[in-house]
């Protein structure tokens, strides 16, 4: 087990110098040009050469890629071209956010998933399996954004009873919090819950169809037992997988939910930055995003022994 | 007043529902002393001699002043400048500061923090460059008074009232003695607001305080001009990347001023009688033509493109709404000092495809696709783009249109390339009304052809007429030299008019004293009516 957990940690290592070659590489590659952006629509060809010189865009990739990679070893991101401020501190400004709605959408959809998936394997082929099998689909095909834009008209617009954009900090206190999280949680975990509904209904009804199940039934256990003992137990590994993964996704940024809420993440940051040609703050971002995603994937695994005895890892 | 039982049953049925969805969850109501703004995009640099972002301008204007500000009559006139002594030659101007001036950290405005600011801003405007040029000596007179010496006449309280591009604001000389393409992170200012860079957040809500040292002038405010009275303790300006949140936000009361809107969400907003949809500042619409490369470095071409155009028609497209645009055929604007449609003999009206088609013959075009970049996240130039494209096919001309974001197109336009080799032959822009309204600082006018902005027209008939108005000594001799400029524009063509329009600005009907009309917005001598 510690010989698998190290050799894991160290299978980080050239997965994270891959993601650095690959980053760098796009963002040096990708069309637009900083200095142009830094000096304005009215700057002339002669300024923004001089802009260019200075952060020493001009310079070949591979020396420039190498004096990056040396930074960040040393725990430097470097600066934003546009703020001067160091790529680290404006990840960490926006991180809370980001985490907290993560975790709230993350809540949101398992609260409501997993139950409805349960009902529909219990209930297979009666209406509620219908109904909750039309809310998967639905779940999946209406755009975010939408149902965004439906909980903000209809409970901060007409309603006028709830906020609808920005995100206070914890300092403000958790109620604050939670009444400028609900609405961005319930959008983004909308689409979450319906795939998590669905892998649940799915697995759920491969393990009541088994054989120990019935002898459960058949030794008169009753079903609440049955589903929270026996059949949850063993859907916990695909469930914890999508869950696991769709949190890793919602850390790296949810930009949609950031874009429609107003909310300062680290989504809207790395487009912000984009749309900028802020390099070294792409660069940050799909860095530690590449890192947390890995990580938690490692959790992951980790966490099948937890829920699986059967699994073993030598 | 009766209320009708249908609207009895509304109410009750919105209260009954809100309580069951959000019982408890009500919003705070805003601060009376605090004015809440919605930025058009977030701050990225806080130097406004370092970029010529507008958003940074608007920052900028809340925390500097300036020796100068423009009135509405287009009059320079004192701001932090006391009085200024010219000399009978125009060549000589002996300024002196107002008294009692301080920094918002309660250091003296001296002599020394304005020549500083003045050599750091001279360095990078394109208006300081072109004072620079015709400068022998500033010198120091005393810590309130210092003097101009010119080899030619030159307007320096116009030039130093420059309003957009890099304004003259006056800054600490600490701050100013940054080399001009560092960016400063001292944000001490001189103006009305102070701006605190150490707790700012890019990306988040940005707060400006009122400036405690900050002493305004008496005169009656008049356009940038006058007296500007910080008269909220506090701002906050938010940078709100939807359209339709911001425009729930107008709805909600959260915010009080939105500059800036899609016309789609002003528009719907405009029948809601706490909010005003007012006229914004204008700006002229125009394609940039690239001189340097086939074909339209031939005038014949670029003479093809003004066929092509039917201003109102494109403008239908592009903006919509009639109240919010008008056809213009003068260079330097319809609404500014210097504009003369007189002085156009191109093409109006109609699109004239045949007259196009043989122009583009005339001027030996090859066939070969001309290539039209296409800002996709900028609507307004994306449906121009679309529609110029429409019109050079129907010439029989190849295009490619080429879709982009705008940042990228900032950075393809440097090429010189020609098209067939990742340059490019036009895209559409505006230029802000109040730059476009002056030969001096209209940028896509002037043609000093490697020194002109992109695209690199190049005529000296034009430079020869640029340098005379810049020496001209009264109003009636630069308005002669304006018009001499605009007809030769219509010869060459520097580049290719699609009329003007105007910005739409919400703001909250309780809003008083705020001027949506200029070119950056900004926020003194706005009162809440309540208070």
């Amino acid at each position: 087990m510690i010989r698998y957990l190290i050799t894991r940690m160290l299978s980080i290592i050239p997965v994270m110098g891959v993601v650095t070659a690959v980053v760098f590489g796009l963002t040096y590659l990708s069309p637009g040009d900083a200095a142009v952006v830094l000096a304005g629509d009215y700057a002339s060809p002669a300024q923004i050469a001089a802009i260019r010189e200075r952060l020493h865009l001009d310079a070949p990739i591979v020396p420039q890629y190498f004096h990056w990679l040396g930074s960040v070893l040393r725990g430097d991101l470097g600066n934003s071209i546009f703020s001067e401020q160091p790529v680290l501190a404006l990840i960490l400004s926006r991180v809370e956010p980001t985490i907290i709605l993560a975790i709230a959408a993350t809540l949101v959809s398992v609260i409501i998933a997993v139950p409805l998936g349960l009902l529909a394997a219990r209930k297979r082929g009666g209406i509620a399996d219908q109904l909750v099998s039309f809310f998967g689909i639905a779940g999946t095909a209406i755009p975010a954004f939408l149902i965004g834009y439906l909980l903000i008209f209809t409970f901060g617009v007409y309603f006028g009873s709830m906020p609808i954009s920005g995100f206070p900090g914890l300092d403000s206190g958790a109620w604050e919090v939670l009444r400028h999280v609900l609405l961005p949680a319930t959008m983004l975990g909308f689409a979450q819950t319906a795939l998590i509904t669905r892998i649940t209904r799915a697995s759920a009804i491969e393990v009541l169809n088994q054989d120990f199940i019935r002898v459960a039934r058949a030794k008169g256990l009753d079903e609440f037992t049955i589903i929270m003992r026996h059949c949850l137990r063993l859907i916990a590994v695909p469930l914890v997988t999508i869950v696991g993964m769709s949190f890793a996704y919602m850390l790296g940024g949810v930009v949609i939910t950031e874009t429609v809420f107003a909310i300062p993440g680290v989504g809207r940051l790395l487009v912000d930055a984009i749309q900028h040609k802020d390099v070294p703050v792409i660069q940050g971002v799909l860095l530690i995003s590449s890192f947390v995603y890995v990580l938690i994937n490692l959790m992951v695994d980790l966490s099948y022994l937890f829920f699986d005895p059967r699994i073993k890892y030598t | 007043m009766k209320m009708s039982a249908n609207s009895r049953k509304s109410v009750a049925r919105r209260i009954m529902l809100s309580s069951l969805f959000a019982g408890g969850f009500f919003t705070s109501t805003a601060m009376a002393d605090t004015l809440r703004v919605i930025a058009d995009t977030d701050l990225k640099t806080v130097d406004p001699i370092v970029t010529t972002s507008g958003t940074t301008l608007v920052h900028a204007y809340l925390i500097y002043d300036k020796l100068f500000e423009f009135d509405k009559d287009g009059i320079a006139r004192p701001e932090l400048a006391d009085k200024v002594d010219i000399s009978a030659d125009k060549k000589s101007y002996t300024i002196t500061l107002r008294k009692g001036l301080k920094f918002s950290d309660g250091g003296a405005i001296t002599t020394d923090d304005v020549l500083q600011s003045l050599k750091r801003w001279a360095s990078r405007d394109q208006t300081g460059q072109l004072l620079a040029a015709r400068l022998k000596e500033m010198t120091k007179v005393d810590d309130l008074t210092f003097r101009v010496e010119l080899s030619q006449p030159f307007d320096v309280p116009a030039a130093l009232a420059g309003i957009t591009g890099n304004p003259a604001f006056i800054m600490p000389k600490r701050v100013a003695s940054l080399p001009p393409t560092d960016q400063l992170t001292d944000t001490t200012g001189s103006g009305p607001y102070q701006f605190d860079y150490t707790s700012w957040k890019p990306g988040q809500t940005r707060i400006y305080i009122k400036n405690p040292n900050y002493v305004p002038r008496n005169d009656p405010p008049s356009f940038f001009a006058g007296k500007k009275e910080a008269t909220f303790d506090k701002i906050e300006m938010s940078y709100v990347p939807d359209a339709n949140t911001a425009m729930a936000q107008m709805l909600t009361g959260q915010q009080d001023i939105w500059p800036g809107p899609p016309m789609d969400n002003a528009l719907a907003l405009k029948a809601n009688p706490d909010l005003v949809v007012a006229k914004g500042f204008f700006t002229q619409g125009l394609y940039v033509i690239n001189h340097v490369v086939r074909p339209f470095d031939n005038v014949k071409a670029r003479e093809a493109l003004t066929y092509l155009i039917d201003q109102a028609e494109i403008n239908r497209a592009a903006v919509g709404d009639q109240e919010f645009w008008h056809t213009c055929y003068a260079y330097l604007t319809c609404e500014g000092t210097y504009g003369d449609e007189s002085a156009y003999t191109g093409h109006r009206g109609a699109a004239d495809f045949d007259k196009a088609k043989k122009l583009l013959e005339e001027a030996g075009y090859d066939g070969k696709p001309i290539v039209v970049l296409d800002p996709t996240d900028w609507s307004e130039a994306h449906a121009r783009a679309l529609y110029m494209a429409q019109q050079l096919r129907k010439a029989g001309a190849q295009v490619d249109l080429q879709a982009m974001d705008w940042s990228t197109l900032t950075s393809r336009r440097t090429s010189k390339a020609p098209a067939s080799e990742g340059g490019w032959n036009l895209f559409p822009n505006i230029m802000e009304g109040q730059p476009a309204s002056s030969p001096l600082t209209h940028l896509m006018l002037a043609a000093n052809c490697d020194k002109a902005w992109f695209g690199w027209p190049c005529d000296k008939g034009i430079e020869d007429l640029r340098a005379a108005f810049i020496s001209a000594g009264d109003l009636s001799e630069k308005k002669k030299i304006a018009s001499e400029i605009q007809a030769r524009a219509s010869t060459y063509l520097p580049f290719i008019m699609t009329g003007e329009n105007t910005a739409a600005v919400v703001y909250r009907a309780d809003i008083e004293g705020f001027n949506p009309e200029t070119p950056e917005v900004y926020f003194w001598n706005i009162r809440r009516k309540s208070k």
